[in-house]
């Protein structure tokens, strides 16, 4: 192909920001169409980036080269590492951001990048020639023609809000939903399903009374996301810490006949991690109290995000149940809270690339494929974009490993579990966890960004530099011997001392411990002192890990022809026929991980496939 | 890995005793898969690293356990490479000098490099499921493995209805509940979760624990009933050990001579103790010798002692002013011990021997006070303690204090005859090595747990506990964890 590759992404979002840029980033023309350009990178929901499992996931866009983690930087208030207590591999990063300087950025850095287009148009179908995507029209009449269109719509299609018993057709508090392309979808073969979420109300931060909450302060010094290109951070803004109150939940259980999550009006399924107030109170009634936490939209607002308190009851009924509150006495609300249910696209129907089963060169990204989150998104989107652009070349897929990622663990569920409820990342979804950590991250994914020429030579290179320097350092930590005499401890009593590599494997003890023992270390940067620290502390767990993800790639690197006719193999139980023509597993490792398979259908199929390659 | 009950993992490397059972001349232990190379390497000492080595090519060395460095066997290694071998993995056989002891321990060494016991047929499996099998239909192939794992599955099944399912459910949801705890303080860190719902984390595990070493017991049960209980005879040369094996087996099978060191190999005999069948072996006298016979003897000797259910250590209470008292590992520490002040006919050591034991408060006083940040250094050896030991005289050759000797070998049984009221759990090797990989783990979780920042390993280590009981009834862990979580706390900001 001569011509550079044209990708549509439908979508303004965290998925869509992140398809369209990596796409554009491979030299893709790249058009992106959203019905308001003024709304790309809004934070729908609450103003944080980041979280445990979530953290990781934007550490490991940076290190491929994806924009969130810059964006966060740019635009975070306030920096803090949950689970610093822990071990480094439940470690994650969080960051409140201003809502609306990270609008502005991500608004920005789009802007900046010549080849994406933006279209302010609704699409309302796609045109398919021969099961491939070819085109997109819009409300407006326009036709864009596509070699790849990556759908990335969020919660706008065929969306509704619920406050009380008030429903509105709204993808997002104020904004019209996509209407008509669940249908045509539907109509070309897809499953369709309904998913519901919910926000909380926004408060006027003048009227509360912050000395009776709990200030919830950043870490000092803060640490931003990314490694590749950092920029000076700081903390400037608090959270806050309050409580409901018995009141609080007396006066939701009085009313709870007029939420619309107990009186049928709705029909999606919520997520359980994130239940609204009324099933707190509802579900967990022997709870006397649950936290609510006050988070900042950001610098130049008053406006207070109330984590913890989703609802989609009557607006007057949340009003008078956070009254009951007593920093909230007096509250005002600027916005009430509210349920939003929408269409989502069961990923099962997706391949590991996000390209879709039924049709060729139509990518889905984001909560279309039934996650939550925008850290989720983002990663979806990220390898959405990469995949069209890499199937447009001809080239060999990009698909993250379960071992290597939380984005791979993340596809590898929807696409061979499918989802009951929104999908959310935790720490412990990956079986790799110990490996999966916030230090190690370029280490595992950068590769793949400069492979993929989204992360430039210069970057690559000064991350390598750091790798050599910790590899030296650990080196020589293993072989560098401290007499007995220079050892505090009372317990090492062996003759001859001990090396630098096994004195810092003793509890309590920190890389800069080392020099008081009479070494000579030369000075290093913390990223490297740090990762030295992890690799000879943990050194016996990591082993084990690896030795885990040793057997476990063995599975996984056996691949499975895509046009594998799984009904005409003898001797293969009828279920697990069912289950690989429906996922069309990639490996024999993912065909493993398909709920109902069992080892000896993996047994049949590997057969089928040794004398098949014969 | 794979959710299911039937058991043919292509990725791991198997072994087993390739030859029938019996007292041959020669014996092979067979290795094969992925890591076959790999492990041999690491209980072979040859010239060269088989590693390093072209297929077919047969190596000469010697079989060591790599746990302990202690030689097992001189053996011959043949070499395969896949997919030039039997099964069409790399493969390596050890020919060694027979006896299903020296087999056994092999095959036990290659299980400590990370082998896994082979089931019954699993080679010739392999070699059909790798293609080395000339069949002429890829169809035939398949259909004969559905068939086959059908039928074993079906065989499984029905051998795991029934109690055992049930215990290794409950045992599994008792590790899921804990993991669950764990992961809330991880994945759920801020949420407002009382401390005391949390604790108690340990408990569960240590619960848990006992529950799988019962298990095990009851394993030690069955093995019991099928091989013996074994008694170990061991002590100085001449202390009168063939005398007591041959009272004991009312037998003249030892010879019994006064030179020191006549008994060179190990005898064993079979006697029945109440109902129960008790396997008495008889070794070779503690000494240091320069007969490279008589040491290999005593190497025998020691190894019999580490693997008995019960030793019984003589004494000669005529010559030994000193009585010799025997050093042990802290493993061997668990087995019963019995020190029997022989010849009593014609003198007494009785009080010295006693007074010669270390009681619990030396060996705190000793090793005790555990040291804190150990780097390492083996494990001390230690004495049997005289609150676990018991000391008797008696006479082997008259036959006094026999009985009294005899009952405390039937006190020592009688624990894992009430192991577990209600019948054996039908324990089979591969539960028996799952079992145990599971205790291994929740030991290790316990450690974990003791440490500040030890809450994601405690986790590793609880959710592979939690994976090792799933192999045995086949279910995976991740979703169980979260649908706990969901469940019973209330999580979301």
């Amino acid at each position: 192909m001569t011509r550079s590759p044209r990708i549509i992404v439908i979508g303004g979002g965290h998925a869509g920001i992140e398809a369209a840029c990596a796409a554009a980033g491979m030299g893709a023309i790249v058009a992106m169409i959203t019905q308001d350009p003024q709304a790309i990178g809004r934070m729908s929901c609450n103003p944080a980036i980041g979280g445990i499992g979530k953290g990781q996931i934007v550490r490991e866009l940076d290190a491929m080269g994806g924009r969130m983690g810059l964006l966060t930087d740019r635009a975070g208030i306030q920096f803090k590492i949950l689970n610093r207590r822990k071990g480094p591999a439940v470690q994650s990063s969080r960051a409140q951001c201003d809502r609306r300087l990270y609008q502005s950025a991500a608004q920005d850095e789009i802007a900046a990048i010549a080849n994406i287009k933006i279209a302010t148009d609704n699409v309302r179908s796609l045109t398919i020639e021969n099961n491939r995507v070819t085109a997109v029209i819009g409300d407006s009449g326009e036709t864009y023609p596509a070699d790849a269109v990556i759908l990335a719509a969020g919660t706008f299609l065929e969306a509704v809000t619920h406050v009380g018993a008030e429903r509105k057709s709204e993808g997002r508090f104020g904004e019209p939903p996509s209407r008509g392309l669940s249908g045509q979808l539907r109509s070309l073969g897809f499953e369709v399903g309904r998913l519901k979420t919910g926000t909380p109300p926004r408060l006027d931060g003048s009227s509360i009374d912050y000395s009776l909450c709990e200030i919830q302060p950043g870490d000092q010094p803060p640490r931003g996301f990314s490694r590749r290109r950092p920029i000076p951070i700081a903390n400037r803004a608090n959270c806050w810490l309050t409580y409901t109150t018995t009141e609080t939940h007396q006066l939701i259980t009085d009313n709870i006949g007029r939420s619309p999550l107990y009186n049928g009006q709705i029909s999606g399924i919520g997520p359980r991690y994130c239940p609204s107030i009324e099933d707190k109170v509802m579900k967990f009634a022997e709870k006397p109290r649950h936290q609510l936490f006050l988070e900042p939209e950001g610098m130049g607002t008053d406006e207070i995000y109330i984590n913890g308190f989703s609802s989609s009851l009557p607006a007057e009924v949340q009003l008078d149940a956070l009254r009951t509150i007593p920093a909230l006495r007096d509250v005002k609300m600027t916005r009430p809270g509210y349920a939003v249910e929408y269409d989502f696209f069961p990923p099962t129907q997706l391949h590991l690339t996000l390209d879709t089963k039924p049709i060729n060169r139509l990518y889905f990204c984001g909560q279309i494929n039934g996650t939550s989150g925008y850290e989720e998104a983002a990663g979806q989107g990220f390898v959405a974009g990469v995949n069209a652009v890499l199937a447009i070349r001809g080239e060999e897929p990009f698909i993250l490993g379960r071992c290597e990622s939380y984005i791979g663990v993340m596809i590898d569920d929807l696409v061979t579990l499918g989802v009951d409820e929104p999908y959310r990342m935790f720490t412990s979804r990956a079986e790799h966890r110990l490996h999966l950590r916030e230090d190690n991250t370029e280490r595992r994914l950068a590769q793949h960004g400069f492979r993929i020429g989204l992360v430039p030579a210069n970057e690559y290179d000064a991350l390598c530099r750091r790798w050599e320097n910790i590899d030296r350092c650990i080196a020589e930590f293993e072989k560098t011997a401290i007499p007995a005499a220079s050892i505090p401890f009372p317990g090492i009593k062996r003759q001859g001392g001990a090396t630098l590599a096994e004195l810092l494997r003793i509890p309590g003890v920190s890389f800069d411990d080392l020099n008081g023992f009479g070494a000579q270390i030369a000075p290093v940067e913390t990223l490297v002192s740090e990762a030295v620290e992890i690799a000879i502390k943990y050194e016996g767990y990591i082993e084990r890990q690896a030795r885990q993800i040793e057997q476990f790639k063995r599975l996984e690197s056996q691949r499975i022809p895509a046009d594998l006719h799984y009904l005409g193999l003898t001797g293969l139980r009828r279920e697990a026929k069912d289950k690989f023509t429906r996922i069309r597993p990639y490996t024999l490792g993912q065909a493993s991980r398909i709920p109902g398979i069992t080892s000896s259908d993996i047994a049949v199929l590997m057969v089928h496939l040794r004398t098949n390659s014969n | 890995m794979s959710p299911s009950s039937a058991h043919v993992d292509l990725t791991k490397t198997i072994c087993a005793i390739a030859t029938p059972p019996g007292r041959g001349g020669l014996g092979i232990v067979r290795l094969s898969g992925p890591d076959a190379i790999a492990i041999a390497d690491r209980i072979f000492q040859g010239h060269s690293k088989l590693s390093e080595q072209e297929g077919y090519t047969v190596h000469h060395g010697f079989a060591v356990d790599s746990r302990t460095h202690a030689e097992i066997d001189e053996v011959l290694a043949t070499l395969f490479r896949a997919p030039r071998s039997y099964t069409g993995e790399d493969l390596v056989e050890f020919s060694a000098h027979g006896g299903q002891l020296v087999l056994s321990r092999i095959v036990d060494a290659c299980i400590a490099a990370e082998a896994i016991p082979a089931q019954p047929g699993e080679f010739t499996l392999r070699a059909f499921l790798n293609g080395r099998i000339d069949l002429t239909e890829a169809e035939a192939v398949a259909d004969l493995i559905a068939a086959k794992t059908d039928e074993s599955s079906a065989a499984a099944l029905a051998q795991l209805k029934g109690q055992l399912h049930e215990e290794i459910l409950a045992l599994r949801a008792g590790i899921i509940a804990a993991l669950a705890r764990l992961e809330i303080g991880i994945d759920f860190t801020e949420e407002d979760i009382a401390p005391s719902e949390i604790a108690g984390v340990r408990d569960r595990i240590q619960e848990v624990r006992g529950r799988v070493l019962r298990l095990l017991r009851s394993y030690d049960r069955g093995r019991v009933l099928r091989e013996g209980f074994t008694v170990v005879l061991a002590g100085p040369p001449n202390s009168g050990k063939s005398t007591l094996f041959n009272r004991l087996a009312q037998d003249e099978r030892a010879i019994v001579t006064d030179i020191p060191g006549t008994t060179r190999d190990i005898l064993r005999e079979y006697i029945n103790l109440n109902g129960w069948p008790v396997c008495i072996l008889d070794t070779a006298g503690m000494r240091e010798s320069a007969d490279v016979v008589e040491r290999i003897g005593v190497e025998r000797a020691e190894h019999a002692i580490k693997e008995a259910d019960g030793v019984i250590w003589l004494i000669d209470s005529t010559t030994d002013v000193t009585p010799q008292l025997p050093v042990i590992d802290e493993k061997s520490n668990r087995t019963p011990w019995a020190i029997c002040c022989n010849k009593s006919d014609v003198s007494s050591v009785l009080s010295i021997v006693s007074q010669r034991l270390t009681s619990k408060s030396e060996i705190a006083s000793e090793h005790g006070q555990p040291v804190e940040h150990d780097i390492g250094g083996p494990d001390t050896p230690v004495r049997p303690r005289c609150d676990d030991t018991r000391v008797l005289e008696i006479s082997a050759k008259t036959g006094a204090g026999i009985d009294e000797l005899l009952k405390t070998v039937s006190a020592w049984i009688e624990p894992i005859g009430t192991a577990r009221s209600g019948g054996t759990f039908a324990i089979n090797d591969r539960h028996r090595r799952a079992l145990q990989s599971a205790d291994a783990a929740l030991a290790s979780a316990l450690e974990s747990l003791a440490r500040a920042d030890g809450v994601e390993l405690a986790a590793f280590d609880a959710r592979n506990a939690a994976l090792h009981l799933g192999e045995i009834i086949g279910e995976t862990t991740t979703e169980d964890v979260l649908t706990e979580v969901f469940k019973n706390f209330c999580i979301g900001k």
